[in-house]
């Protein structure tokens, strides 16, 4: 049971598909200016994730080792599809805001990335916790940063229109919307990258 | 074509086809939905000055903040989905920012009627009347009942920039329909 | 459009709406493949292609296609599938033809598919409602935009990598944030030209 556990909870950190692997930048630098969208898209892959992992580790056998990437790119792809539709029904407004973005789920490399590495030869329960826990780890890279540039950009951090919490009473020029804008989306990532690799190799040094 | 390919194409084109019908079947689940929050939005934008019974965004949505010119437009249906109106969104500098209007212009060309519906915020919206009587765009007459002359020229503005803009689109006018 | 308003479309393409600096599209190979310049401006050539067969094609089987049997909804599926067999087609061809561009791409070549720029230009013609030529030009620039600011960004990483980087930063953190400041660069160009 313990190495179940390791499967869920490697995602978070030592195996994070953002700070780790660096996969699926292109969404992290978009939509981060809003926590919000973070939330968003961490349940849209979320749901494709855990559903094409499961799914490929269910077909595995039975499908042709030449024609295997094709194959994922279908089942990622009918996911991928079936989250736009469903958000475009039923959150309308946060689909207008990422609806490009929800789309390029389907070539974003952590999903191809799993299914090629993990759900590919593994059991369904462990593709699915795998999936469980990339897609956690990478929700919560998203929202780190997310609340990061949001409340430097816009002083307050507002979900589903209400505001939940307000850093800015006062209107300080310290909070300024360059933190929202595309070039400052660079920047924070990679700070937060180099930090994380920072911590990393803090980690190992300790460690010997 | 040897055996082997054969057989990886016609696994693909299964699999495709599984795809679809899920996909289908979700669409058609969420089809309805999607639509009528459509409607929703359009419908409180603009119901308010012209109701209809649909609407439909005419433009793609590029220009929704376009100084000077026209945001967007969007078709009125009757409950028959019949074609009726057009209805320009217009931004025109005003009394001291960008005012924001809505004209109808029904399909045979009279002017519905012009509305402004934001402006500059030292503006009460009902202070200001704007009367358009029932013109065609070929020969049309503002009058100006309340408010300052430098707001009404947002509106006027943006009236002659719809029906410029309507008398661009009229031929087309026949091929729209609600989808 | 006319000629001019095609014109003006492309230079935005290629220099306010950046794929790379503004639309946050094809991140991936732009960190993976701007180490060499070589490399660079034939990952940058490879895309071009890609890009713009791959767009006209999904604008042609969505309006000849899945528009008129009502079946948008399997628009995605549908490019992605386009994007793959083209790139696995452009792969066969410089094969046979550029071997050594072939070897230099190496694994950046498949993964041309995965990359968010081709897919995401697909779904913006459709998006902005263009028209066939509009399409050609409009991918064909953004293309352009992806190879330009590759090749920038490849002659400025071989000189930040002979500067003395602390050792958290190498690699892509101290890439993104020089990508940022090209960013901030070419946000200024769009305030010029408007």
């Amino acid at each position: 049971m313990n190495s179940k556990l390791q499967n869920l909870t490697k995602g978070f950190w030592a195996e994070n598909p953002i700070l780790i692997s660096m996969l699926g930048l292109c969404p992290t630098l978009a939509i981060t200016y809003k926590v919000e969208n973070a939330l968003g898209m961490g349940l849209a892959v979320l749901f494709v994730l855990v559903m094409s992992n499961l799914i490929i580790s269910l077909i595995r056998h039975f499908v042709p080792d030449e024609i295997r990437i094709p194959v994922f790119i279908v089942v990622i792809a009918t996911f991928v599809s079936v989250v736009e539709m469903v958000m475009e029904a039923f959150v309308p407004n946060l689909f207008a805001r990422m609806s490009l973005f929800i789309s390029l789920i389907v070539v974003n490399c952590i999903i191809l990335g799993r299914a090629e590495a993990f759900a590919s030869k593994h059991n369904w329960l462990d593709s699915v916790l795998d999936a469980v826990g990339m897609a956690l780890g990478f929700t919560m890279v998203l929202v780190f940063i997310s609340l990061i540039r949001e409340a430097l950009g816009t002083g307050s951090i507002t979900i589903w229109g209400d505001l939940a919490i307000n850093f800015n009473p006062n209107n300080s020029p310290f909070f300024s919307s360059f933190y929202v804008s595309p070039p400052a989306a660079f920047i924070v990532l990679g700070l937060i990258l180099a930090g994380s690799k920072a911590i990393t190799a803090a980690k190992e040094v300790k460690s010997k | 074509m040897n055996k082997t390919t054969f057989k990886y194409a016609l696994f693909l084109v299964a699999i495709c086809a599984i795809a679809g019908l899920l996909l289908a079947l979700v669409n058609k689940v969420t089809a309805p939905v999607i639509a009528e929050s459509r409607q929703k939005a359009l419908r409180e934008k603009l119901e308010e000055y012209y109701p209809y019974e649909y609407y439909l965004q005419g433009d793609d949505g590029s220009n929704d903040v376009a100084e000077n010119a026209v945001q967007a437009f969007y078709y009125a249906f009757n409950e028959n989905k019949e074609l009726e109106a057009v209805i320009f969104q217009t931004s025109f500098y005003g009394y001291k920012s960008q005012i924001i209007s809505l004209i109808s212009i029904k399909v045979d060309g009279t002017i519905e009627g012009a509305r402004m519906i934001a402006g500059n915020d030292t503006y009460d919206l009902s202070d200001f009347d704007f009367e358009v009587d029932e013109e065609t765009v070929d020969d049309y007459e503002y009058t100006i009942k309340a408010g300052m002359t430098k707001t009404s020229e947002g509106v006027v503005n943006g009236i002659d920039a719809a029906v410029s803009y309507f008398k661009s689109i009229k031929d087309d006018l026949g091929g729209v329909s609600y989808e | 459009m006319t000629f001019s308003d095609l014109i003006v479309m492309a230079v935005s393409a290629i220099l306010i709406q950046n794929v790379i600096l503004q639309q946050f599209l094809g991140i991936c190979p732009f960190l993976g493949v701007s180490g060499k310049r070589d490399s660079a401006v034939g990952m940058g050539l490879a895309v071009i292609v890609v890009i713009t067969l791959a767009s006209l094609t999904s604008w042609a089987l969505y309006y000849l296609l899945l528009k008129p049997l009502g079946m948008q909804y399997m628009s995605t599926l549908v490019y992605i599938l386009v994007i793959a067999s083209l790139v696995q087609i452009v792969e066969m061809f410089l094969k046979k033809t550029i071997p050594a561009l072939y070897r230099s791409l190496g694994i950046y070549l498949p993964l041309i598919t995965t990359n968010c720029a081709v897919l995401g230009t697909a779904k913006n013609v459709i998006a902005k409602k263009f028209n066939f030529l509009e399409t050609f030009v409009f991918s064909f620039a953004t293309a352009v935009g992806f190879l330009f600011v590759i090749y920038i960004f490849s002659t400025l990483r071989s000189k930040i990598a002979r500067g003395d980087i602390p050792k958290a930063f190498q690699g892509i953190p101290i890439a993104l944030i020089t990508a940022g400041i090209l960013a901030m660069i070419f946000a200024k160009f769009g305030e010029l030209i408007i």
